[in-house]
């Protein structure tokens, strides 16, 4: 054997063993998926939207609680997190260009987007469950809140960055003072963008369970009220699947396909969104 | 050739990033309703010259001015000038064209609400006759509501200079503003430009020499941080009297 | 000019805001470390830091804690789902960016990202009810009659095949990384020059020899960042892990073994914690994980500010 062959035979292996790589890995991402699917589609039927859940053996329960829960808090913590993440964005793309302070906050800030989301959970816990005494709504949209100002800071800084300098200058040269540069044209400028980066944080934020263990808690029965527990659906799902009720474990299937259906949506619209306002 | 100072520039040093001396004892006249060109080659600090004008180094750390420059009597370099206020009386027009990501309406409509202007009537009135002044009225007239990333480039540069010229300023910086233009529009610019004098002072920047020999009354040579030579456009290009100005004028420069 | 007096107030106060805005992130960061420091002192002031980390008693009934159970299980997981996840995660960068037909290239590069979007919660649960039994009946009883029976090796299968235990656990987490890892080490490939490529295969070379001796140098400070990255992910994940892990608090020397990790322990006991010092416990497990997690994290970024920096002019 030669030896450009025996070149061309180790090229073969080696990168048919990495296709194989490739298809072992999607594999059991696509299994995933269509378990999902399958079970979750399953366990769709009205009564899991529109029924409150029903104590064990009794028939017709459903996770209307859970749902409207998980909305309210996923739409308290962007309420919070989005003004402060674009703002913050504003002050590292603007303001603070460049300076050691900023550049030192967005590093930081892709640090805390991957810190033990748990821990943020203890974090409010200490701060706000404990000395008001009870679990609460607000304190699950707090705790998801910090981890959503990161995500939304960051993507709101490279968003303004792309945004051309002298686009700024036109602005400047016409006598406008910054904050009306900034408010009217950079961020209509980077408006797509910076909405893409709200749509994907609300996506991860959503499907998080373990900062809600110890802040919003969950609760039986449906509440509107924020300043007590409030079910959501990624601690029903955790509760559900650890019973010992098969009920629970179909609900819980449907859980998921719910909650996976929502943030693959937000997620496809966003890159949507951003393959069509900068690949064009 | 002579007439009323609109500005002048008075022994003008100017430093960045800490300690590069780009500009070196600079000084020389502008006349009012004159254009003048301002030549050299790249990295002679036409364009650094030419954004003292509005302070636009300003936006930047580390640079300082050290000298004058008087536009009617008042040293625009001093620390009590109002910014926003100077940039509305002497415009900009840059290198590419630099629409908002708004409609063409609102692109003019944008500089006259800076100046206080909300009164719908007032803004339709201005806008129609900032174009007409741009010569773009006629290309715009029936889609001024549409984006105005739409247009072609050439239409995207006379609409920034509508923009420019819609709170009317009493002095119009122009920044190689046909660089980036084809043939076509860059005569269509020109044109504008000498159209525009009997209205606005204006300031060009070129790389092009016989733009500036086109549009300009005045020329000032740069070169390496100094004004070589300043005189009429006639006098520069025909029978300068530096050797330097003489080699870059005939292309026998570097 | 009143005008532009009121223009500069303005300014001044959107650039305060702003500024506002940005530091809560480094406020969280201090308050983080400082509550977790705060609630966790009586337990340091209990066991010391060394005793610690290196006690393995967990009794809640007897009052007396130990972090080396948890950390123990924590690193376990983690570096068996890094195993199994980074060689996957490479080989689909590869395939993606060097192998895979154009028609194929997007495809395949968004169901990653889809992929490292699913949350958490669905990649535990799937683990519970479809990866759990299949390890129990098949895998594992396989691997313990295989493996299990060589010397050195063996002891790593010993033990009832529940599926409740180490393996599976690892086994989520690396399934649940790969996309997440994938995209990185993806995103670093493609920052080789297509020049210094196009020279390589202009001079004879072969398509994984490209790969080898350009692409991978080329990108491994992105790859060793990004590894790091999925590191510090990894040890800080709960919920795929809290379903099939069981909460036992032991050194487990067998991979069919129950355990527990920082984050398993305290998504179960936290709000069962029925004494000071245990809560006061808890939350200095969660401050270790916090500092560990930080570490590794900071480590990554500076990885791959560097591969950025070096390649990205």
């Amino acid at each position: 054997m030669n030896l450009e062959t025996k070149r061309k035979a180790e090229s073969f292996i080696a990168l048919t063993l990495s296709g194989l790589a490739a298809a072992v890995g999607l594999f059991w991402l696509v299994y995933i998926l269509g378990d999902v699917l399958i079970n979750g589609i399953g366990a769709l039927k009205p009564s899991l939207f529109l029924n409150d859940p029903v104590p064990a053996g009794v028939e017709g329960g459903g996770l209307r609680n859970a749902f409207i829960g998980q909305l309210m808090i996923t739409g308290a913590a962007t309420l919070i997190g989005v003004p402060i993440g674009v703002l913050g964005g504003t002050f590292l793309a603007e303001y603070g260009r460049g300076s050691r302070t900023a550049r030192a906050i967005s590093v930081l800030s892709d640090i805390t987007v991957s810190v033990p989301a748990l821990v943020v959970g203890a974090f409010v816990w200490a701060i706000v469950v404990r000395p008001l005494h009870h679990f609460s709504g607000w304190a699950g949209a707090l705790a998801l809140s910090i981890i959503m100002i990161p995500i939304v800071l960051r993507t709101t800084e490279d968003m303004l960055s792309l945004v051309p300098w002298t686009l700024r200058e036109a602005a400047f040269a016409l006598g406008a003072p910054y904050y009306k540069v900034i408010i009217q044209i950079v961020y209509r400028g980077a408006a797509t963008g910076i909405l893409t980066g709200i749509l994907l944080s609300m996506a991860r934020v959503a499907g998080e369970a373990a900062p809600l263990l110890f802040t919003s808690f969950n609760n039986n029965f449906f509440s509107g009220n924020m300043n007590g527990p409030i079910a959501s659906l990624t601690v029903t799902i955790f509760q559900y699947a650890m019973g010992p009720y098969k009920s629970w474990h179909e609900q819980a299937w449907g859980a998921a396909f719910v909650i996976t259906l929502f943030i693959l949506t937000l997620t496809i619209v966003g890159r949507v969104i951003i393959w069509w306002r900068y690949k064009r | 050739m002579k007439g009323t100072i609109e500005i002048e520039v008075k022994d003008l040093n100017f430093y960045y990033s800490g300690d590069i001396h780009a500009l070196q004892n600079i000084s020389f006249p502008i006349f009012k309703n004159k254009v003048t060109a301002l030549i050299g080659p790249s990295g002679c600090g036409k364009t650094t010259l030419l954004r003292c004008f509005n302070r636009m180094h300003d936006l930047y750390p580390k640079h300082r001015y050290e000298g004058e420059i008087l536009f009617q009597d008042r040293n625009i370099l001093s620390n009590d000038i109002d910014l926003i206020n100077l940039r509305s009386r002497i415009g900009m027009v840059f290198q590419k064209p630099t629409p908002f990501p708004m409609s063409i309406a609102e692109n003019i409509a944008y500089g006259l609400r800076l100046k206080g202007i909300r009164n719908k009537s007032e803004l339709v009135g201005r806008i129609e006759e900032a174009l007409k002044h741009a010569a773009l009225w006629p290309e715009v007239r029936d889609k001024l509501n549409e984006s105005a990333y739409e247009l072609s480039g050439g239409q995207q540069q006379r609409l920034v200079i509508a923009r420019a010229l819609a709170v009317e300023p009493e002095v119009l910086l122009f920044d190689e503003p046909t660089s980036a233009l084809d043939p076509i529009s860059t005569s269509k610019i020109e044109e504008l430009v000498g159209s525009l004098k009997k209205d606005v002072t204006i300031i060009i920047v070129t790389h092009n020499m016989q733009q500036a020999a086109r549009v300009s009354d005045m020329t000032g040579f740069l070169y390496m941080g100094e004004l070589i030579e300043y005189g009429t456009t006639e006098k520069i290009f025909t029978n300068p009297d530096n050797k330097q100005t003489d080699d870059y004028i005939t292309g026998r420069f570097g | 000019m009143d005008n532009s007096r009121k223009h500069n107030y303005f300014d001044l106060l959107f650039a305060s805001v702003t500024a506002v805005a940005s530091f809560t992130v480094i406020i969280f960061i201090i308050g983080i470390v400082a509550v977790l420091f705060n609630e966790s002192s009586l337990a340091i002031g209990r066991f010391g830091v060394v005793n610690f980390l290196t006690s393995t008693v967990w009794d809640p009934v007897k009052g007396i804690f130990g972090a080396a159970t948890t950390i123990y299980g924590t690193v376990v997981t983690t570096v068996f789902a890094l195993l199994f996840s980074i060689p996957t995660a490479i080989g689909i960068a590869i395939f993606v960016t060097e192998i895979a037909p154009n028609f194929l290239k997007t495809p395949i590069g968004v169901a990653i990202e889809l992929l490292a979007a699913i949350p958490s919660i669905i990649y535990g649960m799937w683990g519970l009810f479809t990866l759990a039994p299949i390890m129990s009946r098949y895998v594992e009883p396989a691997l313990k009659a295989s493996i299990g029976k060589l010397p050195y090796l063996g002891f790593l299968f010993q033990g009832n095949p529940m599926g409740i235990d180490l393996l599976t656990a690892s086994s989520i987490l690396a399934i649940m990384i790969i996309p997440f890892t994938a995209s990185i080490a993806r995103d670093s490939f493609n920052l080789t020059p297509s020049v210094v490529k196009e020279s390589a295969y202009a001079i004879g070379a072969t398509r994984w020899e490209v790969v080898k001796n350009v692409v991978l140098p080329y990108s491994k400070l992105g790859i060793f960042g990004g590894a790091a990255l999925s590191l510090g992910r990894a040890l800080g994940e709960t919920m795929a892990v809290a379903f099939v892990l069981g909460n036992n608090h032991r050194i487990a020397t067998s991979l069919l073994d129950a355990a527990s990790t920082i984050t398993v322990s305290l998504a179960n006991e936290f709000t069962e914690a029925d004494t000071d010092l245990y809560l006061s416990s808890l939350y200095y497990l969660a401050l270790i994980l916090f500092v560990m997690s930080f570490v590794i994290l900071a480590v990554s970024k500076y990885f791959l500010l560097k591969a950025e920096r070096k390649y990205s002019r």
